[in-house]
């Protein structure tokens, strides 16, 4: 089983900060999608066959394994609301974690 | 023990609720099954709502996966149950089939559909019982116990009554009976002629 575990609840991070949001799952990932739903709207970030270490707007997902990591350098405003995962391994999970800006 | 009669009265609860059909997002059926050791039992879950795959856990007396099922994708059936597991129909709809269930089975089994908000079944109460009694090795009659499942909260109820009923006439009665004299001195006519010759002579 996948059991995947996610950064839970409210990440709060200073503006330009670094924030890391990361999913850890007993099995391998092999397909992720992560969508960040802010002001009523939803948006794909980045849905990636995996592993690998992907680049958007700011934005930085690494998968290895069962491991992933959403990174982002220096966190704006635009970055801030409700991260959703969409984690394909031998299972699918959905996930939720929220970003706020202090 | 504790747990077998808690189970116990979990489906008498269970049986006793009325069976009007819920609003619910995740149809799950049915709800509450006895059943026999070696016996099978078919689970169906079915939602109209768009979803990547379907779990079906058992959420008590422990919670654990069963079963993952995704159309065109293998399933991951949990150890426990290799080699027990069917499945009929796709996710949106889909009927598993757990075989030769022995007692440690026992429990509620929930739907969970892979969609976002997530969504659960209400669950199936699945209750399996010994096929021998340990006492007389005699079988038990679970047919019997099938058909007292659904009966006997009405039972209970009726009994209830009459005993209420029972209770109410006794009381009646005596209330009516307490109206009248307790004793009655009935005299012939040879006892009243003593009677006045008695007096007279005193």
């Amino acid at each position: 089983w996948d059991r995947p575990a996610c950064t839970e609840g409210v990440v709060s991070v200073s503006r330009g900060g670094r924030a890391v949001l990361a999913c850890n799952s007993s099995n391998a990932f092999t397909h992720i999608t992560v969508q960040l739903s802010a002001h009523g709207k939803t948006r794909t970030i980045f849905s990636e066959e995996t592993p690998g270490s992907f680049l958007q707007g700011g934005w930085w997902l690494q998968v290895r394994g069962g491991q992933a990591r959403l990174v982002i350098q220096s966190t704006q405003d635009a970055h801030q609301g409700l991260y959703l995962w969409h984690l394909q391994g031998l299972q699918r999970h959905n996930k939720e974690t929220r970003l706020n800006i202090l | 023990m504790a747990q077998l009669i808690l189970f116990t009265l979990l489906f008498l609860l269970a049986g006793a609720l009325p069976m009007a059909p819920m609003a619910q997002e995740v149809q799950q059926s049915p709800l509450h099954i006895v059943v026999s050791v070696g016996d099978s039992v078919n689970i169906t879950c079915s939602t109209s709502r768009p979803l990547k795959g379907l779990f079906l856990n058992l959420s008590w007396p422990r919670r654990t996966e069963v079963i993952y099922y995704e159309d065109k994708v293998n399933a991951t059936v949990d150890q426990k149950f290799w080699g027990r597991i069917s499945f009929m129909g796709s996710q949106n709809n889909l009927t598993i089939t757990m075989s030769l269930l022995q007692v440690a089975d026992s429990g509620i089994y929930t739907c969970f559909p892979v969609t976002y908000p997530g969504l659960s079944g209400p669950g199936t109460m699945v209750m399996v019982t010994e096929e021998l009694c340990q006492e007389t090795q005699e079988p038990y009659k679970h047919q019997e116990y099938r058909l007292m499942f659904p009966i006997l909260p009405w039972a209970l109820a009726g009994g209830c009554f009459f005993l209420g009923l029972g209770l109410g006439m006794s009381f009646a009665l005596r209330t009516q009976v307490s109206g009248h004299p307790r004793h009655v001195a009935i005299f012939t006519p040879t006892q009243r002629e003593e009677s006045r010759a008695g007096g007279g002579k005193g």
